[in-house]
């Protein structure tokens, strides 16, 4: 168990020391989901419409433009994987393939956590959403999904980043899969920006629960198939 | 194809054959028309049968994706990989029948209920994953990817599926006109359904086995191929 | 000792290697000389783990090749599996977590490495503005890291000058000496084979066609072995 969680630190660590000498990928995850979230408001009108929808339509604005930008961020992490053929460097170790699998995913979640901040930050500003009341329900929303989003699209951008066609396969295997998890998030944010609160919410997050679980769990065991040559 | 090769397989296509001919007469001749729906019910009998098929299908992608990364035979690859056409396939057929259907009993080609928008979704996952398969080109690691990818998708259908029906049910929900539970429909009605599914059924074993017979032979041309160019 | 048993690979739609049986033992070391495509690196990322045969298998002390075992090889590929952002010494850390090397361990590893390899003063430097000679010498640093017993180096000479070259042969000899290492490497260099191993083995078509103590044998023999095989009838 030691080892496990050592291999899984030594991933994240690697990961975001990586990270912090470049800044490539958060930057770029940064400023592309506050131009998704810009230009969305030219498409909806400012402030994602009005009346009533306009809370369901900030909420869905805000997650694509995660979604999105975790497409971009995740092909940049696994870019450096593939070019110093870390995949090939991991599965010549005795690591545990799982704690490997999981180190990424929780690096992937941390660069999109911080995204996340300053999406929200922006959706207050530009959009003039009470961000704050709600903060502790938008924190553990966004937690749910944000590991449902990095299970799915850390074990996806492992597989199309040895594709021939590389980062154009990622959407089109991750975005089907993620379905349940952007309805909940989008679903439990808008009872949260509105006035439904937890009752409408409760279940969104289980939901995201349950997705997190089952795919961490599965994903956690075939990621040996993905790392082999 | 060599005659003894023809066991009980072999007579399938005819086997087949025979029973859609008689599903398509029991759609239109032994099946009443609907009450309520009147003729465009009919579809129902493709609509169904073909939704039936494509879960079979993926969820036997599933079982040989399983077997593959346990024995490693390429066969089981094969395999999944011509369920997972195949129920592309007849996923198809019920996004195009679901709207045919819809039109003039609903008044609208596309509803997003539940069923329905879980199959779309389906049929995004299951095209992904051939759309994997076609972009690699190492045999062996595109096997492995495939697998994993067809596990991971089906693992997926009973979560889209909830989260698509919560979904919906928070919503106001269109006036659906469902034309009662299976035991409500006449006996007619049954023969039709019932026969509709069996050569449903049998079409798509017909179906994937001739793709991976395809796929066997392709794999052993190239095969030839490249020792023909290495010697 | 390590063995390969009727091992085949199949690589795209070709065999890369075919029906190969190979055993190195202990204290021993072999060269695998061959063209390019005679299957060299295929088998050593095969013996490594890396590749799973097709047919056949690969032991390692009787063993199948578990992910265990992969911890008792050491690979030097091709490939550098150095992360460019990173340091030398942050490159080890992170594979001596994975291979599962205390750090104490590991630091004395890395000095005495760094001692041999005469790499002390660029342990900080990131790998990003290395020479290739020097990611060589640090790609070898992390093949040694966790005290493999058996060591695999596909072309290990190739882009270092002599003087770095004959660092890296007296590396190997000591290896040898110390333990019991099992040591196979590639080359194209016949002269080099004969200078560093104690066997040679030929490969040509994903096949075994020559092998034999270099005592048995001679230059003359290998070359004539690399040249006969025209890829024919096999």
């Amino acid at each position: 168990m030691r080892r496990f969680f050592s291999v899984l630190l030594a991933v994240v660590e690697k990961d975001l020391r990586l990270e912090w000498r470049t800044k490539e990928s958060l930057l770029v995850m940064v400023v592309f989901a506050l131009l998704v979230l810009t230009l969305f408001s030219f498409a909806f009108g400012p402030g994602g419409g009005s009346g009533e929808n306009a809370r369901a339509v900030q909420a869905g604005i805000l997650w694509i433009s995660f979604l999105f930008a975790c497409v971009i961020g995740l092909s940049r992490t696994m870019g450096v994987e593939r070019e110093s053929t870390g995949f090939s460097a991991m599965y010549a170790s005795p690591a545990d393939p799982s704690a490997l699998y999981l180190g990424k995913v929780v690096s992937v979640a941390v660069l999109m956590g911080i995204m996340e901040f300053a999406g929200f930050a922006v959706l207050a500003v530009l959009y003039r959403a009470d961000v704050w009341k709600s903060a502790g329900a938008l924190a553990l929303i966004a937690a749910s999904a944000t590991l449902g989003v990095a299970a799915a699209g850390t074990l996806f951008s492992a597989m199309s980043a040895r594709t021939r066609t590389r980062e154009v396969l990622l959407p089109v295997l991750m975005f089907p899969v993620l379905v349940p998890v952007l309805i909940a998030a989008v679903k439990a944010t808008e009872a949260h920006l509105g006035g439904g609160g937890w009752p409408d919410s409760r279940d969104w997050i289980r939901l995201m629960l349950v997705y997190d679980v089952v795919f961490l769990v599965a994903a956690s065991m075939v990621f040996e198939y993905i790392l082999e040559e | 194809m060599r005659r003894n090769e023809r066991g009980v397989f072999g007579w399938l296509p005819v086997l087949t054959l025979v029973t859609l001919a008689f599903a398509i007469f029991a759609n239109f001749f032994i099946a009443g028309t609907d009450r309520l729906q009147g003729p465009p019910q009919r579809i129902f009998y493709i609509h169904v049968p073909s939704a039936w098929v494509a879960y079979l299908a993926f969820f036997l992608v599933f079982i040989f994706s399983i077997k593959y990364l346990a024995k490693r035979n390429p066969d089981d690859d094969i395999r999944a990989h011509a369920c997972a056409e195949a129920g592309v396939v007849f996923c198809t057929l019920v996004l195009i029948t679901g709207p045919i259907w819809a039109r003039p009993v609903w008044g609208v080609w596309w509803t997003w209920d539940a069923r329905l928008t879980t199959t779309l979704i389906l049929w995004m996952i299951y095209v992904g994953y051939l759309m994997l398969r076609a972009y690699m080109t190492e045999p062996e690691q595109r096997a492995r990817f495939a697998a994993v990818m067809g596990i991971v998708g089906f693992l997926n259908v009973p979560i889209v599926h909830m989260s698509v029906e919560w979904w919906r049910t928070l919503h106001p929900k269109p006036v659906v006109m469902r034309s009662g539970g299976l035991r409500d429909l006449p006996d007619s009605m049954h023969v039709a359904l019932w026969s509709s599914l069996l050569a449903f059924t049998l079409l798509f074993v017909c179906f994937v086995r001739k793709r991976a017979q395809i796929e066997r032979l392709s794999a052993r041309v190239e095969e030839a191929r490249a020792a023909r160019e290495e010697g | 000792m390590l063995e390969a048993l009727g091992v085949s690979r199949r690589y795209g739609w070709r065999w890369a290697l075919k029906d190969l049986n190979l055993s190195v033992s202990p204290g021993e070391t072999l060269a695998l000389l061959g063209k390019n495509g005679s299957g060299k690196t295929t088998l050593l990322k095969t013996l490594a783990g890396l590749l799973k045969p097709t047919e056949g298998a690969v032991r390692l002390s009787g063993q199948p090749l578990s992910r265990e075992a992969r911890g008792r090889i050491g690979l030097l590929s091709h490939e550098p599996m150095l992360y460019e952002g990173l340091t030398i010494r942050e490159n080890l850390e992170y594979f001596a977590r994975l291979f599962g090397v205390e750090r104490k361990a590991m630091m004395t590893r890395v000095e005495l490495l760094a001692g041999t390899l005469e790499m002390e003063e660029r342990l900080d430097e990131p790998v990003r503005v290395l020479s290739q000679g020097l990611r060589q010498r640090a790609a070898f640093m992390r093949t040694l890291l966790h005290t493999p017993e058996v060591v695999l180096l596909d072309e290990p000479f190739s882009g270092l000058d002599t003087k770095a070259v004959e660092r890296l042969e007296s590396v190997i000899e000591l290896m040898r000496d110390l333990r019991d290492y099992i040591v196979v490497f590639t080359t194209h260099d016949v002269a080099k084979a004969f200078e560093v191993a104690e066997r040679i083995a030929v490969l040509a078509g994903g096949r075994l066609v020559y092998e034999a103590d270099v005592q048995n044998s001679s230059e003359e023999d290998v070359s004539a072995a690399l040249d006969g095989y025209s890829g024919g009838s096999g």
